[in-house]
């Protein structure tokens, strides 16, 4: 019977998924049955295995004592100098739309409307040409410019 | 997760509790450290970095939304600030160039079947770690020091999966190599 899957793709294996438990039960068996028949594989396995129990084994450190108090006093230090400056105003903005979402939510609602309300308001105003038919349509024979020159007009007077 | 620490404790923390920061503290700096230290391989570098990751947490408490677990996000700092220390020191440090001398003294002496003493031990755990670059240590140290699982690793250094197993699959690489030349008899 010969092996399904070749050494590479099984050394590929081993070094990750294989090596760390994270692979389905078919690969795994796959890489099994290679590692029965292959004894270059089964050497890598074997000396993976001892690298990975060194890591494994590997002593935890203790956290120096001292680290504390002086963490503690880096912190207020900090906390005075802070205190110390007055806020900006985009300062605490940015700081009440971060610690208060449903604030920010809002703002953004409230924008949202104030920009639709400008959009439709410039959309429904009627241009020039528009106002020129629109007379028409009543039926007045006296046909005035569009109040789009109104301003040019009162310089005209002015002048 | 391991070392996981209660919304209650975070969010007595967040509104200006020290005794609460100070219990997260305690919980949570050993693998702070730990973490820290296998990665910058350097013990005074480590402390810098602990304190660097717990005020980093203290200034942002207040931002914490609960998306994540308090330990990903402390595992996430962490390991994220460890290796820009390492990048930015990227001159060998004299620790660095001591585990190197070491290394060749270690490579004559050791015998077939690992080192005998703790201490030993730990010299061959710093020297196999100082053959890989930034990534791959941070990855391995997470995965076969700190246990973590693909999943939470993936989520603490915010990569995809294929790249931590490519990386992991770099490193062992890097390690079978060392073993081969290094621990040999």
């Amino acid at each position: 019977m010969t092996n399904i899957i070749d050494c590479d793709k099984v050394r590929k294996m081993l070094e990750s998924d294989y090596l760390d438990n994270e692979l389905e039960a078919s690969g795994r068996e796959l890489a099994d049955q290679h590692l029965e028949k292959c004894a270059a594989c089964r050497k890598t396995w074997e000396s993976l295995e001892a690298i990975t129990m060194h890591l494994r084994q590997a002593q935890r450190q203790n956290v120096p004592g001292y680290l504390w108090p002086r963490l503690k006093a880096e912190i207020s230090r900090r906390q005075a100098v802070t205190a110390s400056e007055p806020d900006t105003l985009p300062s605490s903005i940015i700081k009440l739309f971060f610690m208060r979402p449903s604030f920010a939510a809002a703002a953004a609602a409230v924008i949202l409307i104030v920009i639709s309300f400008t959009v439709l308001f410039q959309a429904r105003k009627p241009s020039g040409a528009e106002y020129t038919d629109l007379i028409s349509l009543t039926g007045n024979v006296e046909i005035h410019e569009a109040p789009a020159s109104f301003g040019s007009n009162i310089e005209q007077y002015l002048l | 997760m391991k070392n996981d620490i209660s919304m209650e404790l975070v969010k007595k923390a967040r509104d200006g509790d020290m005794a609460a920061f100070e219990q997260i503290y305690i919980r949570t700096n050993g693998f702070v450290y730990n973490v820290a230290l296998r990665i910058t391989r350097n013990h005074a570098d480590a402390e810098d970095v602990v304190q660097e990751v717990f005020i980093n947490m203290h200034k942002n408490l207040p931002f914490f939304r609960f998306e994540s677990s308090c330990s990903t996000w402390l595992y996430r700092i962490t390991a994220n600030t460890a290796i820009s220390r390492c990048r930015k020191h990227s001159r060998e440090t004299e620790a660095a160039a001591k585990y190197k001398e070491h290394l060749k003294v270690e490579s004559q002496e050791s015998p077939a079947h690992g080192p005998e003493s703790a201490e030993e031990k730990e010299k061959i755990i710093n020297a196999m770690l100082e053959r890989l670059d930034d990534d791959q240590r941070a990855c391995v140290v997470l995965r076969d020091m700190e246990g973590l699982s693909y999943d939470e690793i993936v989520q603490v250094l915010n990569i995809p999966l294929n790249t931590l197993r490519s990386r992991l699959h770099r490193a062992r690489e890097a390690l079978l190599e060392f073993a081969q030349k290094e621990i040999k008899p």
